[in-house]
């Protein structure tokens, strides 16, 4: 895969970008097609993947090995830097949420080898970029197809509401405590108002670490979105909140996609 | 403007490689200003860009022009994609990486793929500095197809007397195996003219104090004989990022720039 670290111009943010590329694909050289025809397929999918709380664009491409199963795949790789601002248009702050799904997907679409189709598009995240994804992913029919949390942050909008959660960002990104259950931020509302929209349900992976304090909420969350209908795909193994577990996953979840 | 450092793996040249990429602003309606503001829904997958093809000088890389220079806004304005590669053999003496094969074949291939960029002649620029400009010239000239437009800043174009006179003893450089080869710029003109082929339009400067000046006056007075459409710009100046800041918006000025995307329906 090429690497593109991107100052993009757009204030606060900034992406790491992998691209398939030729000299790596081994399949493509021993099945005999030339660098040419190889690069004429500018249509690629896009894999949007989230980083967790304290984390920026890089922390994807340094700590997993989403590269070599992005490469086996044929899949483009985004991953922005969302500060700590939980994915959301924040209540006084920046909106992540249109960020993300208007100024990047343009920059990305408007400059890369890409599908901009949403069965092309799929949205992904661990932990703070978890519960993002799953956010984002259901609010945006027009932009993805499916959605993978892992070690999702679920359950932070209902601690803060009940005063339990003041740690990054919370009054920034959640506003007035008393309005943020049943409001956009909440997710559990999310998965309703989606199901209710009439919109085709995306189909969902989720997985989360046994040894990880957000076991809980994940299982509440996923037997949430069962009844609601969802198709949800359930992974779990016995790790903490760590990257040991997040590479593993992102590497089933690639293997799920099309 | 977003810049982007890009590292690739490369065939031709048996390793990664370090790429910086200037990608231009979308054009705002009038009235929008402000850093990174962009109209909404505003791309378009049939649209390309000109391109530049910028070369660092010796024993630089892609940083040169994107750290050392001063020239992204001018880049922006010129609504040009700018791509400035790491070329390790500027002077084309080393055997065990093919930096033309790179140059010319390889990395236009994977930036077409990777940049909405035109592969239209008209739409393809090269230029450098110093020896980059050399190599610059080297590659339009061995493919006088690919590109419309060369440019040298402050560059030792009449190479075989830039090496007689500066690299005289240097093992790698052999002024006798330069004359009469692809890695002689004054030959490659001359056989073109003969051939009665296309020449890439070239544009030549240098500064009247840098320690080039002989070696880039020989080299105009070749192409004024061979009566190619060449310009040539001289200004008080030596060899460092001041002229070459001044001189890269000299040649943007000289390009025929269309300053917005062009239709791939068109072509």
């Amino acid at each position: 895969m090429a690497r593109l670290q991107i100052h993009t111009g757009l204030p606060d943010v900034t992406l790491d970008v992998m691209i398939p590329e030729y000299m790596k694909s081994l399949k493509a050289q021993e099945a005999g097609i030339s660098e040419k025809e190889y690069y004429e397929n500018r249509n690629l999918p896009v894999l949007w993947l989230l980083h967790g709380a304290r984390g920026n664009a890089a922390d994807w491409p340094r700590y997993s090995m989403v590269e070599v199963y992005a490469e086996e795949k044929g899949l483009i790789v985004v991953c922005p830097t969302g500060n700590n601002g939980w994915w959301v248009n924040q209540a006084a702050g920046i909106p992540w949420e249109d960020v993300v799904t208007e100024k990047l997907w343009e920059l990305v679409h408007g400059t890369f080898p890409t599908s901009d189709m949403p069965e092309d598009n799929y949205i992904a995240g661990l932990s703070m970029g978890g519960y993002g994804a799953m956010r984002i992913g259901l609010r945006h029919p027009e932009r993805y197809s499916r959605i993978a949390a892992f070690s999702a942050g679920f359950g932070i909008p209902r601690r803060y509401a009940a005063g339990g959660f003041n740690a990054l960002s919370g009054e920034e990104t959640f506003g007035d405590p008393d309005k943020v259950l049943g409001s956009q931020y909440d997710e559990f509302y999310t998965a309703e108002e989606r199901a209710a929209s009439g919109n085709p349900l995306p189909p969902i992976y989720l997985s989360c670490g046994t040894k990880d304090g957000l076991y809980d909420i994940n299982v509440e969350y996923r037997e949430h979105l069962k009844k609601l209908g969802y198709d949800v795909v359930w992974d779990e193994a016995p790790y903490a909140h760590e990257w040991r577990f997040w590479d593993q996953q992102v590497e089933k979840f690639i293997k799920t996609l099309p | 403007m977003a810049y982007v450092r890009l590292t690739m793996m490369s065939g031709r040249l048996h390793g990664k490689t370090d790429i910086s990429v200037f990608l231009p602003s979308k054009k705002r309606p009038a009235g929008m200003g402000g850093r990174g503001a962009v109209p909404k829904a505003s791309y378009d997958k049939n649209e390309v860009y000109q391109v530049l093809w910028l070369i660092h000088g010796g024993g630089d890389d892609y940083t040169a022009w994107a750290l050392d220079a001063m020239i992204q806004r001018a880049c922006d304005a010129a609504q040009l994609i700018v791509i400035m590669p790491t070329i390790l053999d500027l002077a084309g003496t080393r055997k065990d990486i093919d930096i033309m094969g790179f140059m010319t074949e390889e990395l236009p291939e994977a930036m077409r793929f990777m940049f909405p960029i035109s592969p239209r002649r008209q739409d393809n620029f090269i230029a450098g500095l110093s020896y980059g400009g050399y190599f610059s010239y080297r590659c339009a000239m061995t493919h006088p197809d690919m590109y419309a437009c060369v440019g040298s800043f402050s560059s030792p174009l009449d190479v075989a007397e830039d090496v007689r006179r500066l690299h005289a003893g240097d093992p790698s450089f052999d002024s006798e195996k330069i004359t009469g080869t692809d890695r002689d710029i004054l030959y490659l003109t001359s056989k073109l003219k003969e051939e009665g082929r296309e020449m890439p339009k070239s544009f030549q400067t240098v500064g009247t104090e840098d320690f080039t000046w002989d070696f880039n006056i020989t080299a105009r007075d070749h192409f004024m004989k061979l009566n190619m459409d060449h310009t040539f710009i001289q200004r008080p100046g030596t060899h460092n990022f001041e002229f070459w800041d001044a001189a890269l918006k000299d040649f943007l000025e000289w390009l025929p720039l269309t300053r917005s995307t062009v239709r791939k329906e068109r072509f």
